[in-house]
């Protein structure tokens, strides 16, 4: 979310949640849980709505129906992939056993074949590839989309994990990550203060 | 505009609300059963390894909340403006938690009772909504239907969200029916509403429905 507006070079506000009122009130959190993102008279929750929203506002959607399919769909390519990583971290606490066990099931190209739920890096990496008009640096066409931030994101949080074997399985996912982190509005926020340091709820990761 | 192929298993599962969109858009849809091998191998088809696909002139998608969106934009069940809009895309992001907590309950605790007892207490149960619940409880889906009136969760009409809502209050149905007529009559009503609209109506009724809603043939 906070990609999205650096990317377009919107500003925005922060404010902490209080985890009483979030569960306490369904009128502004229908669902007890955030983020949520007030716009104006639009009040949302739910990260992906939420993302749709941005990416239907700052012209990140792709330019017709077969870019918007696209990047909807690796949205949820990312969420699998995303679900996946939560696990690894709430449950299993980045347990030894457990990132042998994520690495092999969600990011080892040879076992891309078995039960996943859907959730492996290396389908990303195809569909980068697979994408001739975007030269390795963009995910649909020819221009930045949220489908872009979300696999930066997840790249991202893959490779604070597994630095060394993300650098020698992907490669061109780095690069890509590289290059979006470059971009500007991006660059400047990933060197801002409102880049938080805690990636997840509870220091791991 | 050209009929839609629905590439999947032979059960309602993910498909269901899909097969509901088209049919509620006045439209119908062919049906391939998926070849799990090339689910599995084929990259070009299948970019994540999973079903369902739909086919539909020269798009070919996968995801079955992309495919939702694809179809209710056809259909034009996406909502009129952009508040109906992100409020359609909120919902259909409530009804996957609770799916995902669904499937969980189906097919790794194979519907035991002590399972489908916690289960109600934690995403059906009123008075435990304000718990640790993963954003997955009927009663938020509830709300929305109750704030905008009853009939529909979103506008004036029917939307991708109400089909979202009516297919996973159905799969619910067939395991809590009396709690649910109980706790939820409003919903129950809702589902009745919607299941006798024009095309809907007719498809329930026709063998295209199918009889298994999963595919280990519980639930």
């Amino acid at each position: 979310m906070k990609l999205a507006l650096a990317a377009v070079k919107q500003d925005f506000e922060f404010e902490q949640v209080e985890y009483s009122t979030m569960k306490a009130h369904p009128d502004q959190y229908p669902f007890g849980q955030c983020p949520r993102l007030v716009d104006g008279d639009i009040d949302l929750v739910q990260s992906n709505a939420i993302l749709r929203y941005l990416a239907r506002h700052y012209k990140l959607y792709g330019k017709d129906e077969k870019e918007m399919g696209l990047v909807d769909m690796i949205m949820e390519g990312v969420e699998s992939l995303r679900v996946k990583y939560l696990a690894l971290v709430y449950q299993e606490k980045l347990a030894d056993a457990a990132m042998d066990q994520h690495w092999s099931t969600h990011c080892d190209p040879n076992n891309s074949e078995q039960r996943n739920g859907g959730a492996h890096l290396v389908f990303f990496s195809r569909l980068l590839q697979r994408n001739a008009a975007g030269a390795g640096k963009v995910f649909v066409g020819a221009g930045l989309t949220m489908a872009d931030l979300c696999v930066f994101d997840i790249v991202d949080l893959h490779n604070r994990i597994f630095p060394d074997k993300m650098k020698e399985v992907y490669p061109e996912l780095l690069a890509f990550h590289d290059h979006v982190a470059a971009l500007p509005g991006i660059k400047e926020y990933l060197a801002s203060p409102k880049r938080v340091a805690a990636v997840n709820g509870n220091n791991l990761g | 505009m050209s009929r839609p192929v629905i590439h999947y298993f032979p059960i309602r599962g993910r498909a269901e609300v899909l097969r509901l969109a088209i049919v509620a858009g006045g439209d119908d849809f062919d049906v391939v059963d998926v070849n799990y091998q090339e689910q599995k191998s084929d990259r070009e088809k299948y970019p994540f390894g999973q079903c369902p696909r739909l086919v539909d002139g020269d798009l070919n998608i996968v995801q079955s909340n992309t495919i939702a969106r694809y179809l209710a934009r056809k259909y034009k069940l996406q909502g009129k403006d952009e508040t109906e809009m992100v409020a359609v895309d909120e919902i259909m992001e409530g009804v996957e938690s609770l799916r995902v907590k669904y499937v969980n309950l189906i097919y790794n605790d194979k519907l035991e009772e002590a399972a489908k007892d916690l289960y109600w207490k934690t995403y059906f149960d009123k008075t435990t909504s304000e718990g640790r619940n993963g954003g997955a409880h009927m009663v938020y889906l509830a709300n929305f239907l109750a704030k905008n009136g009853g009939k529909h969760t979103v506008g004036a009409g029917l939307t991708i969200a109400d089909l979202c809502l009516w297919e996973i209050l159905d799969l619910h149905l067939r395991i809590f029916e009396d709690a649910i007529k109980k706790e939820y009559p409003e919903l129950v009503v809702f589902h009745d509403h919607i299941a006798s609209q024009p095309g809907i109506k007719e498809y329930l009724a026709s063998p295209k429905r199918l009889a298994a809603p999963n595919a280990n043939t519980l639930g």
